[in-house]
C-alpha cells in the first residue's frame, strides 16, 4: 500500500463523519458519498502535490461529489424548504439542551449548501479560511452561511429565535 | 433574512462559537454577554447546538470501516501505479508470482490486504519490527549467537516446536551457502513467543529467520520487503503465522533465501 492510500484510509473516519451530517444520519447514503469520493481521490491523485494538505483537499473532493448527487438525486436526500420545515412542528424543547438526533435530524434539513458550511466549520473544525478553499466560497459567503444555518437550525430545533431589541443585539428583517 | 446588528456583528458572534476570535475580543464578547441576558442566551443555544452536532455524529469516527469503503478504487488504477512507481512513494511490497504452491496476490490484492490489517488492527507491523529487533541484537552477537547451536539440532527443533505449538524443523540453505548456527525461543506476544534460527556463510554475512503465531487473525500476504534501522527484510503471513527473514544481503539473495525458507516452513 501506497504511504498516499495509507493517508487516505486514516481520514476515512472523518470524511464518514461529515458524509454522515450532511445525509442527516442516512448512513446508507453517507457511505456511498464517501466512497464516490473515495474512487474520485484514487483517480486523481497524480493531480495531488505533495505539501499540499490531504484533508481538505478530500473534502473539496466530497463537496463536488455531494453537489452532484444533489443535484441529481434531490429526492434521495430529502430537503423540504424552510418554512414548511418548520410548518412540520418538531416539538420544542424549553431548555438549552438540544438533542443530539433531533439536531441531526434538523440539519438534514437545512439547504445543502448551509449545511456543509456549519458541518466543516462545528464539527470538522476547519478554519473558515480552509472552508471558503474547500467549497471555492468567498470567506464572506462561508461567514454568511455559517450565521444563516445556525440560526435556521434554532429554528429548527424549536428553540425561540431573538425577538427582544432591550440589549444592543436585535433583529432586524 | 435577520441579522444581529452592533455591539458585535453576526460573522463575530460565529467566531466566538467557534473559539477563532483573538483572546481580547473572546473576553470583550464574554463581558458583553454577563451584562445581556439576550446575548448569554444566544451564546449558550449555539454552543449547545454545536456540542449536540458534534455529539451525533462523533460515534460515526469509532465505528468499523465498511469494506466496500476499504476496497474503493480508482477505475484506472493500472496507469495510477505506473504513476505511483515513479514518484517513489510506493511502499508496494514485492509480489511473487512464480512461486509453486504460493497462494498468488496481485499488487492489488496485497494492497487492499494491508488496508485491511490497517482496519483490523493486526500486529504486522509489529512483527516486522520485533523481526527486525531480534535481528539487529543477535546477528552481531559473537559469543552466544544462538541458544542452542547445531550440536543439539533435534533437541532445538523439538524445544521450539514444543514451545511455538507446530511442528518445525530448522530450514536448510546450504544450497545458498548459508549454515545454520542454531537458534533460540524470544518473548514476543502473550502466549504467541517466537523463534530465531540463524544462519551464517563463509563471509561472516549472517541471515536470521524469525517466526510466530499473529497475535491477531492476520490476512496472508504475499512477499514483502521492509528496510528498517539499517536492516533487510522479507515478511509474509500464512496461515496466521508470521515468518521474517533478515540480512545485510541484496534483495534478490534475500529474495531467494526467502522462496527457500517458505517451500521449508510452509504448514
Amino acid at each position: 500500500m501506497t504511504l498516499f492510500s495509507r493517508q487516505i484510509v486514516e481520514q476515512i473516519p472523518s470524511l464518514r463523519r461529515y458524509a454522515h451530517a450532511l445525509t442527516g444520519g442516512n448512513s446508507e447514503n453517507a457511505d456511498d458519498l464517501v466512497q464516490d469520493t473515495l474512487e474520485r481521490a484514487y483517480a486523481k491523485w497524480s493531480l495531488f502535490r505533495m505539501g499540499y494538505e490531504l484533508r481538505p483537499w478530500l473534502f473539496s473532493i466530497m463537496h463536488n461529489v455531494f453537489v452532484n448527487e444533489v443535484r441529481l438525486m434531490r429526492n434521495r436526500v430529502p430537503i423540504c424548504p424552510i418554512d414548511e420545515a418548520a410548518a412540520m412542528g418538531t416539538p420544542a424543547p424549553q431548555e438549552n439542551h438540544v438533542q443530539a438526533r433531533e439536531v441531526l435530524a434538523a440539519v438534514g434539513r437545512l439547504a445543502p449548501e448551509f449545511r456543509e458550511v456549519l458541518v466543516l466549520v462545528s464539527v470538522e473544525e476547519f478554519s473558515y479560511a480552509d472552508t471558503a478553499k474547500i467549497l471555492s466560497i468567498p470567506l464572506g459567503t462561508v461567514m454568511s452561511r455559517l450565521f444563516r444555518a445556525r440560526t435556521q437550525l434554532r429554528t429548527l430545533t424549536g428553540e425561540p429565535v431573538l425577538s427582544d431589541t432591550r440589549s444592543g443585539l436585535r433583529l432586524v428583517q | 433574512m435577520t441579522k444581529f446588528q452592533a455591539p458585535i456583528s453576526d460573522d463575530e458572534l460565529m467566531a466566538f462559537i467557534d473559539g477563532a476570535l483573538t483572546p481580547e475580543r473572546q473576553r470583550r464578547i464574554e463581558q458583553l454577554a454577563r451584562h445581556d441576558d439576550e446575548l448569554a442566551n444566544t451564546i449558550a443555544v449555539l454552543l449547545a447546538q454545536r456540542n449536540a452536532l458534534r455529539d451525533s455524529v462523533d460515534a460515526v469516527l469509532y465505528e468499523p470501516i465498511p469494506q466496500r469503503l476499504l476496497q474503493a478504487e480508482a477505475p484506472s488504477r493500472h496507469s495510477l501505479q505506473r504513476v505511483a512507481a515513479a514518484m517513489a512513494w510506493v511502499a508496494v511490497g514485492i509480489t511473487v508470482g512464480s512461486l509453486t504452491s504460493w497462494q498468488y496476490l496481485s499488487r492489488d490484492e496485497s494492497a487492499r490486504t494491508e488496508l485491511a490489517s490497517v482496519r483490523h488492527g493486526t500486529d504486522l507491523p509489529r512483527f516486522v519490527h520485533q523481526a527486525t529487533v531480534a535481528h539487529a541484537v543477535f546477528a552481531p552477537e559473537v559469543r552466544h549467537p544462538v541458544e542452542l547451536g547445531t550440536a543439539e539440532l533435534e533437541a532445538l527443533n523439538a524445544w521450539l516446536s514444543g514451545r511455538l505449538g507446530r511442528n518445525m524443523k530448522a530450514p536448510d540453505l546450504v544450497r545458498l551457502g548459508f549454515s545454520l548456527v542454531g537458534g533460540r525461543l524470544l518473548p514476543a506476544e502473550t502466549n504467541k513467543p517466537a523463534a530465531q534460527f540463524m544462519y551464517e556463510n563463509r563471509q561472516g554475512q549472517r541471515l536470521t529467520v524469525y517466526l510466530r503465531g499473529m497475535a491477531k487473525p492476520t490476512p496472508e500476504t504475499a512477499f514483502r520487503y521492509a528496510g528498517e534501522e539499517g536492516v533487510s527484510t522479507f515478511y509474509w503471513v500464512e496461515k496466521n503465522w508470521g515468518y521474517a527473514l533478515s540480512g545485510d544481503l541484496s534483495r534478490p539473495q534475500l529474495l531467494e533465501a526467502a522462496r527457500s525458507i517458505y517451500d521449508q516452513l510452509s504448514t
